[in-house]
């Protein structure tokens, strides 16, 4: 792929002709790979000779080819980051964090999804090496394939129920958010509260935290759940059985606003109205929780935040720095229209 | 976790009494090696249970088995069954797909693309309107950089690629035909930017005039999103009351179609009816349950890859496009038509 550079010719006269970077290191009597590791910004290169090259490319107005000066590096300038579901949209705003500290380091952000993948992920992890990326940030449940240590710096985003060794957990408070959560439903007076949710490392912090604020409150936890993921389906699932199990429920806590997506048609379903006969909180605050279709009640994971923070301590470790393995994010409510007062009746 | 040792390359060459480099000939399938060789290799692989890294493989030989995906936007959510289809069609495969969206990138100065060659993928599907500094991009002298299949209905236009869509216009006339099964007479379209939402009115447009109706079309502000489709029916049952049925350009203005009935109580059962397009994970869940066109993304995903994979093999082969048949996708947002007063 390296045909983007032109081959060296003679002195370039013909104005239609594009300078290439031979005439740049020609001009600034240098080689070839010099040019190159000035285009990268390489600390190695003397001030002296990096002057040369910049006034060579001026005078000549070269524009890089783009596409060489990618090949040119040893890294692809690229950060990958592994998700198991494209649907769940909290990981856009964690995408978008990570933009802001990477845009002005020149890297770019890619995504893999590992859940159509028979290996658990052992593919993604393997071909994101293969493609040289600078660094792996996982966001989603490790799988055991992703624990196998690598060459490069790898950042785990979001609480997980696993964890990597030497990689560095960046997650928001899951246990201060489900709290949050809880509180809301309860300030609000609602008395008999359920939660839904489902497996995996937020999950469990937001559920435990969740029934140590019921207990304080002197309320009764009560937990159901679908197969066991945090999807859609199961969201409507474990809601349906929560409506089942004591009719009297007048508000839902979802694991996250995906389930509390099939919780509102459970709840629908039950010929209930949101939130006049049940209030529905979510979590997460993904593009879905605020979309008009639901206007959902949820818990501002501050996705942005981790994003930020992970984009810092990759940059961290890519330069060799000391960072800490573990920081936390605090999240904070979101009031729309899917909760309010119980009906008393 | 300790991770276990795994057997290298080089306890490969050892067991065999060959050279590494004769094991990665034998793991690229080059000829040259002998039959006698070839089998002390593989049976020492057998022996060992070596499992030959990805990243050695490319080291070894120059692909790296990634299939890059552009996209728009991460939140519309038709890409997600494009991408399980290429998944699906992968299986078996040593390849995995890496995504990256324009939307998020914006305003980088280095674009996705650059970074997808920087990984050197073996190869681009663009599931993305590709704008004239994309298109300046991905070829050099008229010519493709990287072998790339365009994935959907697009305005524009890139030399050299291969094309895998859905037939927009065939599905613009299921839309449009269902609702007149149903005894519509008075059915309005909801429209934004872009070479699909184009292609979709056109069917629209179309099919209505040889059914002997008026066409309607409402345009939102650009984008085709969920609040632009709420927005747009407000608007359009102010200025034409009498609607009965909407079909809206995709799935994301659909779900803000359904929201602003609900809002006026005009939602089915019993009220206007509305048609997506896309088959998008939103349009399927059981709480919005739009009536819509399956734009068969997992299908197209699966022809996309095999164009890819073909023109990867062979980058000067014949450009082809494909067009896959779409599909009228029942669900609770479409009922009889009625006037209403």
């Amino acid at each position: 792929m390296e045909g983007s550079a032109t081959p060296p010719t003679g002195a370039s006269r013909a104005p239609a002709r594009r300078t290439t970077i031979y005439d740049v290191a020609a001009a600034a009597g240098v080689s070839k790979s010099l040019v190159s590791l000035v285009l990268q910004g390489s600390p190695r290169v003397s001030p002296a000779r990096r002057d040369a090259v910049q006034k060579a490319m001026s005078e000549l107005n070269y524009r890089p080819s783009r596409a060489a000066s990618a090949l040119a590096g040893h890294r692809s300038r690229t950060i990958g980051v592994v998700v198991d579901d494209f649907r769940n949209l909290w990981f856009v705003d964690l995408l978008d964090g990570m933009r802001e500290v990477f845009e002005p380091l020149g890297l770019t952000v890619t995504v893999a999804d590992s859940a159509h993948e028979s290996e658990g992920g052992l593919r993604v992890i393997d071909n994101f090496v293969a493609s040289k990326a600078d660094a792996i940030v996982i966001a989603c449940e490790p799988t055991e394939a992703m624990t196998v240590a690598q060459d490069i710096p790898i950042v785990i985003a979001g609480n997980r129920a696993v964890t990597i060794p030497r990689a560095s957990v960046i997650a928001s408070d899951d246990a201060r958010g489900a709290r949050l959560a809880t509180r809301h439903l309860i300030d609000l007076g609602h008395i008999r509260i359920g939660h839904v949710t489902g497996d995996g490392g937020s999950a469990a912090l937001r559920s435990s935290s969740y029934e140590a604020t019921m207990l304080e409150a002197g309320l009764v936890p009560l937990v159901t759940r679908g197969s066991g993921r945090t999807n859609e389906p199961d969201g409507f699932l474990a809601t349906r059985r929560l409506l089942e199990d004591d009719v009297r429920v007048t508000a839902v806590f979802a694991a996250n606003d995906t389930m509390a997506l099939g919780a509102l048609a459970a709840i629908h379903d039950a010929g209930r109205r949101v939130p006049e006969d049940v209030s529905l909180i979510g979590y997460d605050n993904s593009p879905l929780a605020s979309s008009e279709i639901l206007r959902l009640t949820t818990i501002e994971d501050n996705s942005r935040d981790v994003g930020r923070l992970v984009a810092q301590t990759v940059d961290a470790a890519l330069e060799g720095r000391e960072s800490s393995d573990l920081a936390l994010v605090e999240p904070r409510l979101v009031a729309r229209s899917s909760t309010g007062v119980p009906i008393r009746s | 976790m300790k991770p276990s040792k795994s057997p290298t390359i080089y306890d490969v060459a050892a067991r065999a009494g060959v050279s590494k480099s004769l094991v990665s000939l034998v793991l690229k399938g080059g000829r040259g090696v002998s039959d006698r060789r070839r089998r002390a290799v593989q049976s020492a692989i057998d022996e060992l249970g070596y499992r030959p890294s990805a990243a050695a493989t490319a080291l070894a030989g120059n692909r790296t088995h990634t299939i890059g995906v552009l996209i728009d936007d991460y939140t519309n959510l038709w890409f997600v069954n494009m991408i399980r289809g290429m998944d699906e069609e992968l299986t078996g495969r040593r390849h995995s797909v890496v995504v990256a969206d324009l939307l998020l990138n914006a305003h980088l100065g280095r674009r996705p693309v650059e970074a997808f060659i920087g990984m050197r993928v073996d190869g681009l599907v663009l599931a993305a309107e590709p704008d004239p500094d994309l298109v300046d991009l991905l070829t050099d002298a008229g010519r493709l950089v990287i072998p790339t299949v365009v994935a959907g209905g697009r305005a524009a236009k890139l030399p050299g690629a291969d094309v895998v869509a859905v037939d927009e216009l065939v599905g613009a006339r299921l839309a449009v035909d269902h609702l007149i099964s149903l005894g519509h007479t008075a059915i309005a379209h909801l429209t934004g930017g872009g070479g699909s939402a184009a292609n979709r009115r056109a069917g629209y447009e179309v099919a209505m005039t040889e059914a002997g109706l008026a066409p309607s079309v409402f345009r939102g502000k650009l984008a085709t999103t969920e609040e632009n489709g709420y927005r747009a029916t407000h608007a359009l049952l102010q200025r034409l009351p009498g609607t009965t049925a909407i079909f809206a350009a995709n799935d994301s203005m659909a779900a803000g179609s359904v929201a602003a009935l609900r809002e006026r109580g005009l939602a089915q059962p019993g009220g206007i009816s509305v048609v997506g397009f896309d088959d998008s994970p939103l349009a399927a869940s059981r709480l919005v349950d739009i009536t819509t066109i399956s734009d068969r993304g997992s299908e197209v995903g699966a022809h996309a890859v095999r164009a890819l994979l073909k023109r990867i093999a062979d980058p000067a082969c014949l450009t082809s496009t494909e067009l896959v048949a779409p599909e009228l996708v029942v669900r609770s947002s479409s009922g009889w038509g009625s006037t209403r007063s």
